[in-house]
């Protein structure tokens, strides 16, 4: 038993010592001077504790309705109608003076010609005159009347026979009462309550909160502190976060250093000439169409003139490669248009044109990039690609499939996997690994070496293995999302209630 | 890339031995870059990855390549017998700068049936749709060739004097009118754009065969199951494109038992007789192979790779001499027969073997320390948020109070909501606090990202940026909790703010003001202006800041 008075805060402290018999919620509130809704918390806590038994009864009040309201202050239409009638009028007149529109005039007639307040005289128009019976009436308000005076809400329950009729005649009319059910609510003490009440008094004083004061004046001593409901639970608090999708594809950058990879970057809008023309991409390519790619207005500037010759020979003849090339005439016009950038392969002949290029090196770039779409739940017009190369002397396409199973296990951590032979512009072998993910197998990676055409155009000497991952699908399976717009969710409430995901 | 319907009865028939459902799309498809889309009883969806190999895009040339694989024929080239021509086509010399080109076939006796139709009129699709560059550079024609009178003639017309009935229509309509009024003429009108004629086939009886690259007549151009004899031809602008497109028609319509006779095609004295099949050649070093292989091959082993692949080979101590079918048109290099090469090897088979280089990784300097001052912010318990870095010029200029500027647009943008790149990021983040009014309050939200900016001096014609930006929206947030934020988390990373005044009419006057390290502008912190908040429907104060990451941290 002193244990559950020792968890007691003040609110359940005041209610119970004052809870000596059965109390409304408003009584109690003027008992103790807490506020409603300390009395409804405070009740509900003691209940739980077992200290008090809260009852819930339907109760039926009365309140006045639009109609009720006006005429508890200017009287009822009957009323109004039989005080204005001091001689014969028609009924136009009555309602004038008596401010009464047509609706309240035919109910008036139809009540007071039952009561034999009035008589009738039917001429062009309508002719009223009062009674001596209604003479009566002006003086003695009726039960209505009377009745719409009071105070409302009224309780059902208490009413008298007299009111009860008036209530069940008004009932009868447009909009003057309402009959409302409310919750009745009454808390009582139980027995276990009526037992702590007796120590309520005599208890040691119980600390709510240390204080500053407490500690400087040692006056905690001796005393004891209210014990808390430790289970309870708290309301929710919102942290500062990452977003869910900006985290993911850091760590992605960070997976990728470890794994020995250099960052590289390039610019937003592109030409396209790094874009497709320098990946020996044919200028009539359909990726290059309005369609595939978005234009950007304005027209850009070429690169090293001798960068931009070689790149012409490859695709024009296939330059001392031995290959045809795609034949044609190359258009420097064509490769000088500017477009957002629509594959993140369009940094690599950015690097691997440098002077400054190492050899043999590893690469890597995860960048935004753009293409024509409508965006549902898997397209969007602006998307991540996480792409890069490693360039080296004696690399095969046995080592690409090493890479690509390497990767594979690292973001995915998939076992189970298989290659598919893919094409791709500017990839010979070309090759693409799917792995046997959450949501069943998945493409995971296109990748291939990268053709001599488009190595001779950048000046390299030595085999390129290139890959490229689709890292929006693969952060939709890693962050349990299904709606790609999801990835750059605009919502603070799902935002908030993210989890932490490890790559 | 392409995705075509075959049946499996279909494709068994052609293979001449039954193969399990199972083994064709796990194993056999790949064989020709083929992936199973949808398997819906017999028929099969497959996606074709190359692009560049028309001759996989249909049930015969799937078949045809399989057969070779798994050794159901000898393999090596397959040979089709041509016989000499019998017929004509007559070639209008005006057709020079509309569509100068055409190449023809005959073939008679085959054997369509009803999948052999669906076949060729997909392959027909495809092959103009993908490698015909949506008609520009192929378009074909098939006919029922005893509805002809020979010789054909292929001219330019002008558009008001020829009618005809077209495909699948009842009434005849001039050149001009199937160009204006008829759906093909709609859809691929823009290719004759600018001419004053149009060109036509058309037979020695007047009837028109078709109006490419729009339609064919009803009369002649309807093929049906049972149609035995076919004049198939190819128009457009260059006869590398035509010829391996006419070969990979009339080889499928021979692996249905049709046989190829040649035509006869003639502009002015010249004469040219196609189809031509006669192999096409390449030279192949063996070290080449096992170099990109990454493994010891046998002389003997890449034979039979060869020969599975369709290739006819002479082999000497070091090289290949490999011919290979006219149907192929994707060799330009000796790489690409080397990975035919692999793929008939099976890369399933060959054990991978990770590349050995000891190197160095790092992530960009710009992208750490943009980790590390989001670190700060979320510290500060706010919300990161990721937008998209396209926008429009309503919510940079006018939702944000400022003049209409300069910034970098999207000249093809499918939607207005998407047509210019952001030039800051707090519109960005204006329009997520709307979208988020109902959400509980303080909003402290902030994104790091790239901003697009004009630039005349760069190649591109603009320059990238990495900014930060943050919002503080709260019935009591205001100038100094924005700059608290901003100037905690800069100190915390080594540097030292002033602000200066600024004059911007996105925030309330007088509350404004420009961020500087070191005497240089880097950023902006203030109250949003009530007018602002209200174009938004925001509904409590907002406080911000914007820094640009890469003045600060990088120095430019």
């Amino acid at each position: 038993m002193a244990d559950v008075l020792k968890t007691l805060n003040p609110v359940e402290r005041k209610l119970l010592s004052v809870l000596r018999g059965e109390f409304t919620v408003p009584t109690l509130v003027k008992m103790t001077g807490l506020q409603e809704v300390e009395v409804v918390r405070g009740a509900q806590w003691l209940s739980n504790k077992g200290l008090a038994d809260i009852k819930e009864s339907p109760e039926e009040t009365v309140v006045l309705g639009k109609n009720g309201i006006e005429y508890s202050k200017k009287g009822l239409p009957e009323q109004r109608f039989l005080e204005v009638l001091t001689r014969e009028m028609t009924i136009e007149e009555i309602g004038k003076k008596a401010e009464l529109n047509n609706a309240e005039l035919s109910v008036s007639l139809g009540i007071l010609r039952r009561k034999n307040t009035i008589t009738i005289r039917k001429d062009k128009a309508l002719h009223v005159k009062r009674t001596p019976q209604g003479d009566k009436f002006i003086n003695s308000k009726s039960l209505e009347g009377k009745f719409i005076q009071k105070q409302f809400p009224l309780q059902i329950a208490i009413l008298s026979d007299e009111d009860k009729y008036a209530l069940s005649e008004l009932k009868k009319r447009q909009d003057i009462v309402k009959v409302e059910t409310t919750k009745n609510r009454t808390i009582a003490p139980t027995a276990e309550g009526k037992k702590i009440q007796e120590s309520l008094s005599t208890a040691t004083e119980v600390i709510e909160r240390l204080t500053p004061d407490m500690l400087r004046a040692g006056s905690w001593k001796n005393k004891e502190f209210r014990t808390y409901d430790v289970k309870i639970n708290v309301p929710k608090v919102f942290a500062g976060k990452t977003q869910p999708y900006a985290d993911f594809i850091h760590q992605a950058r960070e997976k990728l250093a470890l794994m020995g990879f250099i960052e590289m970057d390039g610019p937003t809008v592109e030409l396209e000439f790094f874009n497709f023309d320098a990946l020996y991409q044919p200028q009539n390519h359909p990726a290059r169409t309005a369609m595939a790619s978005y234009s950007v207005k304005g027209t850009g500037k070429l690169p090293d003139p001798a960068l931009v010759q070689r790149v012409k020979t490859a695709h024009e003849t296939g330059g001392k490669t031995g290959s045809t090339g795609w034949g044609g005439t190359w258009s420097p016009e064509v490769a000088a248009r500017l477009i957002a950038r629509a594959q993140d392969t369009a940094i690599s002949p950015r690097y691997l044109s440098r002077k400054d290029m190492k050899v043999p090196g590893k690469y890597f770039s995860l960048v935004r990039c753009y293409r024509p779409d409508v965006i549902d739940a898997t397209h969007g017009v602006e998307f991540n690609q996480l792409g890069g190369f490693i360039v080296g002397k004696g690399l095969s396409f046995r080592n690409l499939l090493g890479l690509l199973k390497e990767f594979a296990a690292e973001m995915t951590g998939a076992t189970e996997f298989k290659f598919f032979p893919d094409y791709f512009p500017f990839t010979e072998p070309s090759v693409q690994i799917s792995a046997k993910t959450d949501w069943g197998w998945m493409e995971l990676c296109g990748a291939g070496v990268f053709r001599p055409e488009m190595l001779s155009g950048l000046g390299i000497k030595e085999p390129v293995i290139a890959w490229g991952f689709g890292i929006d699908r693969l952060a939709m399976l890693k962050l349990g999302v299904t709606d790609i717009r999801k990835l750059f969710d605009q919502d603070l409430t799902s935002l908030r209630n993210s989890k932490k995901v490890m790559l | 890339m392409p995705t075509i319907t075959v049946s499996h009865t279909d494709l068994n028939k052609l293979m001449g031995k039954p193969m399990p459902l199972k083994k064709l799309t796990d194993e056999a498809i790949l064989y020709v870059k083929g992936e199973l889309e949808k398997a819906d009883g017999d028929e099969l969806k497959i996606e074709i990855a190359e692009t560049n190999r028309p001759e996989f895009w249909s049930a015969e040339g799937i078949a045809r390549e399989l057969r070779a694989q798994y050794g159901l024929d000898k393999g090596g080239i397959p040979k089709y017998k041509v016989l000499p021509p019998r017929i004509d086509v007559i070639v209008d010399p005006g057709l020079k700068n509309i569509r100068p080109h055409t190449v023809c076939a005959v073939v008679r006796g085959v054997k369509l049936g009803e999948h052999g139709l669906l076949q060729l009129i997909q392959l027909q699709e495809k092959l103009c749709d993908t490698f015909g560059r949506k008609r520009k550079e192929v378009a074909i024609g098939v006919y029922d060739m005893h509805k002809i009178k020979t010789p054909i003639h292929y001219k330019a017309v002008h558009p008001d004097k020829l009618s005809f009935v077209p495909l699948e229509f009842t009434s005849e309509m001039t050149l001009r009118q199937v160009l204006a009024e008829h759906p093909k003429g709609k859809e691929y009108g823009h290719l004759l754009e600018g001419h004053t004629k149009y060109p036509v086939f058309i037979d020695s009886a007047s009837n028109v065969l078709s109006m490419p690259p729009i339609i064919n007549s009803n009369h002649t151009g309807k093929v049906l199951p049972e149609t035995k004899d076919l004049f198939v031809e190819c128009s457009g602008h260059s006869l590398e494109v035509l010829n391996p497109a006419l070969n990979v028609i009339v080889t499928a319509l021979a692996e249905r038992g049709g046989i190829i006779e040649a035509v006869r095609i003639r502009l002015g004295t010249k004469k040219t007789v196609t189809p031509n099949l006669k192999p096409k050649k390449i030279l192949i070093k063996h070290e080449d192979i096992e170099a990109m292989a990454g493994m010891t091959l046998t002389q003997n082993q890449v034979l039979q790779l060869l020969k599975r692949s369709r290739y006819d080979t002479k082999a000497t101590k070091s090289n290949y001499a490999c011919e290979y079918p006219a149907y192929r048109q994707d060799i330009m290099h000796p790489v690409d027969v080397i990975e035919d090469v692999l793929i008939s090897m099976g890369y399933n088979t060959i054990v991978p073997e990770a590349p050995v280089i000891a190197s160095q990784g790092e992530v960009m300097k710009k992208h750490k320390v943009s980790r590390a001052f989001a670190e700060q912010l979320i510290g500060q318990g706010a919300q990161e948020i990721l937008s998209y870095t396209l926008t429009n010029r309503t919510s940079i200029f006018k939702k944000m109070n400022k003049p209409e500027g300069d910034c970098v647009s999207i000249e093809n943008a499918t939607s207005q909501n998407w047509s210019v790149f952001r030039t800051s990021i707090l519109p960005c983040l204006m329009e997520f606090l709307a979208a988020n009014t109902k959400s509980e309050y303080p909003q402290h939200v902030f994104e790091i990202g790239t901003v697009v900016l004009p630039d005349k001096t760069k190649e591109t014609r603009s320059s990238n940026d990495i900014h930060a930006a943050m919002c503080l929206a709260s019935p009591n947030s205001d100038f100094t909790k924005a700059r608290q934020s901003i100037e905690t988390a800069l100190n915390t990373l080594g540097f030292e703010i002033e602000t200066a005044e600024l004059k911007d009419n996105t925030f309330i006057s007088g509350r404004s003001a420009s961020i500087l390290i070191n005497k240089k502008i880097v950023g902006c912190v203030g109250e949003i202006h009530p007018k602002v908040l209200n174009e938004w429907n925001i509904q409590v104060p907002v406080c911000v800041w914007e820094i640009n990451i890469e003045e600060v941290f990088i120095q430019k």
